[in-house]
């Protein structure tokens, strides 16, 4: 799909000597080079080329001259990007001189100028083997976003999209709204001095729900299949056992969480005796107005909270539930509400966790005369009598293991994600009807990078399905992915990649005819981009995808390319590096790195004028992932004495953009170091090294130990060859 | 083993309305044990003394000895992150303390409410009338001023005697409570040192005024609270030599300016007042931060306006008198009467009664602290180091207790102090021959008190007490070196200090009979059973630490 039939390709190469390029290398070497082969219709030298001046010189040779490909020696590619801005219709390429070279190695040094030059070559290399992109658009994205779950989160979602103009259809699974909302008796305080509980927010919710016209309340329903991809998605809805189909941009999962099931909780007193009771219903008991024992009906004037019943516990759950604390301290409240004179809570905790103004809401609660906090573990519970329950904690403020004895033991237990009972989603993808979890059956995506984000593009998780939190974070949740699901129809609708390539025009174009249905790429894309068809080729949902190139990285047969970064000009970059001769003494290394992490990183160490190895040549690839081993064959049968990849941590907190792509990169750089195995060259040539974007200081230290490590082995046998 | 808790709140609610309206704010940092001057690392004060508040729990506050020791200096509420107060939290239980023991106890309750006042002061006016009328002396008396013409010297000791003895009696009532109180709080200690002994060490502290001196936020109130002791010790002294003066040699008030007893009482009257303005003056005084201000509650205010009234009118009615205005003179020397009645006969009652529990708890410290308490003090800035380096060897030699020894576990902080470890004061005992610990160490066995140790030397081994310690003895082996707290005696003659453990080969343990611990040394609190709510940590069965270089104080006491 590539734009072969536009213009003449006409390159101009400009080359800036400012921030010190022209003093340390040697620049008409560089003008020699881009007069060379792919051969420049016009090479301007520039000692500011950022200014006003430098930039008109270049837009002129655009207008006047039809220049329509631009290579740009000077800065990093990630600064001055609105500076070199020259439109969609000129391929643009930057060759990192400063950052890369100039200031991190010895000016006016053979070796330098030498490095220079590569990156010239290969920056003109990869600017001749690029094209512009067509539009991938193909029809008009649907506006409306799909909303599942009307609890707190889901209806602050649709009310901030309706707000914002979209339609908005909100699906929920009961027969009214409100979720959690609904089973509340009071509300954490929400307003200054966070001090007082609140009425709940359900009525004031439902209400502004149900004055939106924008948005379509559907209870009672389910989603019962969802395909397509973002701003094409077809929803099944299931009401009243008709289903009914619709056709929607993105999609805001706010199905909630239910409560850890208590019953499993035997070894705090739970079923030992009737007033052994779940937070879930101890609220409902102060919804009805009703604090009493079950055992006898009596009115519970001393109750007992037991935190993290359950959580934080790997025989239970494993994770913080982040919202029972602040609960627990709210029913402390009810107690004390119902009888201030002799009402006792006592609140046993392991930490007492209140992030935000719940802070404040604990201090309050702290200054009752009523209420009874310590730390502890709670190491047994048991009936005392008919009525009473005794709770024995150890470990406790008080110096050491104490009892009470209490009317009621609530248990506060911690949220399983809805996702963890069925799938909801339903949807028809390839690589499942889930979304995939991030940890603890959340299926969150980058929790920090990319809140929101799920591992389907287009398809938001908010509130406590994403993350345990409590109602103040789940509107945040709601209306944050409400605007990422309008984001996402936005991307949808202009061609561009959702995060965190966003704004890239380029894609995957699949080389069907020469495909083997291997489905590598299918079963390897992150992002489940890929159905298959009945043969098992791959359908590729142009949507779906975040222009990683994983599936570049995984393809055998070599037929996934971008417009900009191919199997091909890669391979073309590599080869236009050139290797000394064995004579020479000078070793050649290769380093592939991650653009979103390794990249700035190094150019931190240029900044910071960290100075390393000169002989190391840089590829930046989208993702570590989206190394295609015929690049590492390619680099070693050429010459190269030892080759990196600069990547992200990656396992359970990995830190990578595109979630596995470094794991990827590590998994199939066992397979290609047997291949070398077998060769009879060292599989320790080939590398890969974490390298976080927070260690740049390190890396000179990573560079020399690589470069002892090869010495030690001894230069590429294959020199020459 | 479990403590059951069971909250009161209707004692939460009494604590808060006698000032300690914070005491919920706590949340254990323990930085009020770390500043305070009487918490040691074995025993941190007063952390404990909030969370027992905060959960109600009445029992262990008011047989609390430690809260009577401390001499609400309050560095631990000026430092206090969270505004709790604990100064104001520990006065707040004092207060309760004194009603809670009070004797009659219902009787207590008419002194924690304004309401009552006037009634507190109808009860000595109605019975001065009563006996005016029967003397028939309702009336200005005629001619030259002289007090006697209104109540006889009879009449005032008919009625003042009984009252003081009153007063005093249900003060020792209070007192004797509040000492089973505390005594059943280190139930199972063994004590260092006689009543006695401890009684005279306290007497000398009061009358000195040390632990006073040691506040360094409310250091200012040693110079108003020693002038107001001394002039009510010189007031009660004259109005006792007057009455000698009667009986003896015939000689009636007014005495002339000259009489020396006349002189003490001036100058007593002058100390009185001093003390009192300054005592009050820093009552209305406002701190840089509202936690500064001393806060005031009506109980507080009832005996130090009650006292400063009484030397306000006792002034008056000698002012007025040499005046010769007669009209104001009889009503002043009336109302003084009735505040003096109202000073003794409800001592009990009222702060007054500090007199009662202070005194207690100090000698009850005295008899089984471990450790001597504060001697290492961020000090005021205004005092100059010399001075404390005076003070400490002063109290040294008052109230011997000794130093260092491997850091205690700290049976709240679950090891070590809860900031830090480490031992406050001192370090171990110093490993050479003579080494002993600061105090009791290195006199030659020839020394009158035996065993090197200055107070409570040891006897020979033969001590009923047992294998080698008596109080606070050691064997004496030459040349000497017992330790008296913590510090490791020279091997092989380590001795236990208190109780029957067999002197193990090094190293002594201080009280009770721990197996004797791996190193040299001396475990602090060595085998001591567990406190009863405090006891989460087996005693002090850490080995100790490495002996510390010989200690400077070493032949100061010789």
């Amino acid at each position: 799909m590539a734009n072969d039939t536009a213009a003449e390709p006409k390159l101009g190469t400009y080359i800036c000597t400012g921030c010190g390029l022209g003093d340390a290398l040697d620049i008409e070497a560089l003008e020699k080079i881009a007069n060379g082969d792919p051969k420049s219709s016009t090479c301007k030298t520039n000692a500011f080329l950022c200014s006003d001046e430098g930039v008109k010189v270049i837009r002129d040779d655009i207008d006047g001259e039809g220049v329509n490909r631009v290579v740009i020696a000077a800065c990093s590619g990630r600064v001055n990007q609105d500076v070199f801005a020259f439109g969609d219709d000129v391929v643009l390429d930057r060759v990192n001189l400063r950052e890369q070279v100039a200031w991190c190695h010895t000016p006016n040094d053979e070796e330098t100028d030498a490095l220079a030059q590569d990156y010239l070559r290969m920056g003109l290399v990869k600017n001749s083997k690029s094209s512009i992109p067509e539009s991938s658009v193909t029809q008009e994205v649907y506006d409306t976003l799909l909303v599942i779950g009307a609890g707190a989160t889901g209806m602050q979602a649709a009310i901030e999209a309706a707000k914002a103009g979209h339609k908005v259809v909100l699906v929920e699974k009961e027969a009214e709204l409100g979720g959690y909302l609904r089973t509340l008796h009071r509300q954490l305080p929400q307003r200054q001095p966070y001090a007082e509980l609140s009425e709940p927010d359900l009525a004031r919710k439902e209400g502004e729900v149900k004055a939106q016209p924008n948005i379509e309340v559907m209870t009672s329903s389910e989603v019962v299949k969802i395909s397509g991809q973002p701003g094409l998605f077809t929803a099944l809805v299931k009401r009243d056992g008709d289903e009914v189909a619709m056709q929607v941009g993105s999609v805001v999962l706010a199905t909630g969480a239910s409560s850890y099931d208590a019953a499993k909780l035997d070894h705090l007193g739970f079923g030992a005796s009737p007033n052994v009771v779940s937070s879930d219903t101890f609220e409902a008991m102060a919804k009805s107005g009703k604090i009493v024992r079950p055992s006898d009906g009596r009115p519970a004037t001393s109750v007992a909270f037991v935190l993290c019943a359950g959580s934080r516990d790997p025989d239970h759950l494993p994770y913080c539930s982040s919202s029972c604390c602040a609960t627990s301290l709210k029913q402390a409240a009810y107690v004390r509400e119902a009888d201030p004179v002799n009402g006792r809570a006592f609140v046993f905790y392991r930490d007492m966790r209140t992030p935000g103004h719940q802070e404040y809401f604990y201090k309050a609660m702290q200054e009752d005369e009523g209420v009874f906090l310590t730390k502890g573990n709670v190491t047994e519970v048991k009936p005392v009598g008919a009525n009473q329950v005794s709770v024995t904690a150890e470990e406790t403020l008080l110096g050491g293991p104490i009892t009470v004895e209490v009317d009621l033991v609530v248990l506060a237990t911690g949220i399983v994600p809805s996702t963890l009972e069925n799938d909801i989603l339903a949807l028809e993808y390839r690589q499942g009807a889930a979304l995939p979890d991030l940890k603890y059956g959340f299926p969150d995506s980058h929790f920090i990078c990319f809140p929101y984000e799920t591992r389907r593009t287009g398809i938001f998780a908010a509130g406590t399905v994403r993350a345990p939190m409590d109602i103040a974070n789940a509107y945040i949740d709601g209306g944050g992915a409400a605007m990422k699901a309008i984001q996402a129809i936005e991307y949808a609708r202009t061609g561009i990649a959702a995060l965190p390539r966003a704004m890239d025009p380029t894609y995957p174009d699949f080389g069907l005819d020469r495909c083997t249905a291997c489905k590598r790429c299918t079963e390897e894309c992150p992002f489940g981009t890929l159905n298959e068809d009945e043969k098992g080729f791959p359908q590729l949902n142009i949507n779906r995808c975040r222009r990683c190139g994983i599936c570049m990285g995984a393809c055998p047969e070599r037929v996934i390319n971008f417009q900009n970064y191919s199997i091909d000009g890669t391979s073309s970059q590599i080869r236009a590096i050139d290797i000394p001769s064995e004579d020479s003494g000078k070793l050649r290394f290769l380093a592939f790195m991650c653009e979103n992490d390794a990249y700035p990183a190094i150019d931190m160490a240029g900044v910071k004028r960290l100075q390393y190895d000169v002989q190391v040549r840089f590829v930046p690839v989208r993702c570590l992932g989206a190394i295609n081993q015929v690049w590492i064959a390619d680099s070693l049968s050429g010459g190269f004495d030892g080759v990196m990849l600069l990547g992200c941590k990656h396992g359970d907190n990995y830190q990578c953009h595109m979630i596995r792509g470094s794991e990827l990169a590590v998994e199939r750089l066992g397979k290609i170091q047997e291949t070398l195995d077998r060769l009879g060259l060292e599989a320790e040539r080939v590398q890969y090294i974490e390298f976080p974007i927070s260690e740049y200081q390190r890396f000179p230290e990573i560079v020399k130990g690589f470069v002892k490590h090869i010495n030690k082995i001894g230069p590429n046998p294959f020199k020459g060859f | 083993m479990s403590t059951p808790v069971a909250p009161d709140l209707e004692f939460i609610r009494s604590l808060k309305a006698f000032g300690g309206e914070n005491l919920k704010s706590c949340y254990q940092c323990a930085t009020c044990s770390v500043v305070c001057p009487i918490s040691t690392d074995d025993r941190p004060f007063p952390r404990p003394e909030m969370i027992h508040a905060q959960w109600g729990m009445k029992e262990k506050l008011v047989s609390d000895p430690l809260v009577w020791v401390c001499h609400n200096c309050r560095d631990c509420s000026s430092y206090c992150p969270r505004g709790a107060k604990p100064g104001e939290l520990l006065s707040a239980v004092r207060d309760y303390t004194i009603t809670h023991f009070a004797w009659p106890r219902p009787f207590a309750r008419l002194f924690n409410d304004a309401k009552y006042l006037p009634l507190l002061f109808a009860i000595p006016a109605v019975i001065l009338l009563v006996a005016l009328g029967i003397e028939g002396h309702l009336h200005i008396p005629e001619g030259e001023i002289v007090y006697s013409k209104l109540f006889s010297i009879h009449i005032l000791e008919y009625l003042y005697i009984p009252v003081s003895f009153f007063g005093f009696i249900a003060g020792l009532m209070g007192m004797r409570r509040y000492w089973t109180g505390i005594s059943a709080h280190r139930a199972g200690e063994s004590p260092r040192r006689t009543m006695a002994e401890a009684a005279v060490l306290t007497g000398k502290e009061i009358l000195s005024h040390t632990q006073f001196r040691k506040c360094s936020v409310e250091g200012k109130r040693y110079y108003g609270h020693l002038p107001m002791l001394y002039g009510f010790l010189g007031a009660f002294a004259t109005t006792t030599l007057v009455t000698l003066y009667y009986y003896l040699f015939d000689r009636l008030t007014p005495l002339p300016l000259y009489d020396p007893v006349k002189i003490l009482g001036n100058v007593s009257a002058v100390l009185l007042l001093y003390g009192c303005a300054r005592l009050v003056a820093r009552r209305f005084e406002k701190g840089p931060e509202e936690r500064n201000n001393l806060p005031s509650s009506y109980f507080d205010w009832l005996f130090l306006g009650l006292l400063t009234a009484v030397a306000v009118t006792g002034t008056l009615t000698e002012l007025t008198r040499l005046s010769g205005a007669a009209g104001i003179a009889y009503p002043t020397y009336f109302i003084h009467l009735c505040l003096i009645f109202m000073l003794l006969g409800y001592m009990p009652y009222s702060k007054f009664a500090h007199l009662f529990y202070r005194t207690a708890a100090m000698v009850h410290e005295k008899m089984y602290a471990a450790e001597e308490v504060a001697v290492v003090l961020p000090g005021p800035p205004e005092e100059p180091p010399e001075e404390v380096e005076e003070e400490e060897e002063e109290e040294e030699a008052a109230a011997p207790a000794a130093a260092g020894g491997p850091a205690a576990t700290s049976p709240l902080g679950g090891g070590g102090s809860p900031l830090g470890g480490g031992s406050k004061i001192g370090g171990g005992a110093p490993p050479s021959m003579f080494g002993g610990s600061k105090i009791g160490g290195g006199a030659p066995p020839s020394s009158p008190l035996g065993g090197g140790s200055k107070i409570g030397g040891g006897p020979p081994p033969s001590s009923p007490l047992g294998g080698g310690g008596g109080i606070g003895g050691t064997p004496p082996p030459p040349p000497g070196g017992g330790s008296k707290i913590g510090g490791s005696p020279p091997p092989p003659a380590g001795g236990s200090k208190i109780g029957g453990s067999p002197p193990p080969p090094a190293g002594g343990s201080t009280i009770g009979g721990s197996p004797p611990p791996p190193a040299p040394g001396g475990s602090k609190i060595g085998g001591t059973p567990p406190p009863p709510m405090f006891g989460g940590v087996p005693g002090g069965a850490k080995p100790p630490a490495p002996p510390a270089p010989p200690a400077e104080e070493e032949a100061k006491d010789e």
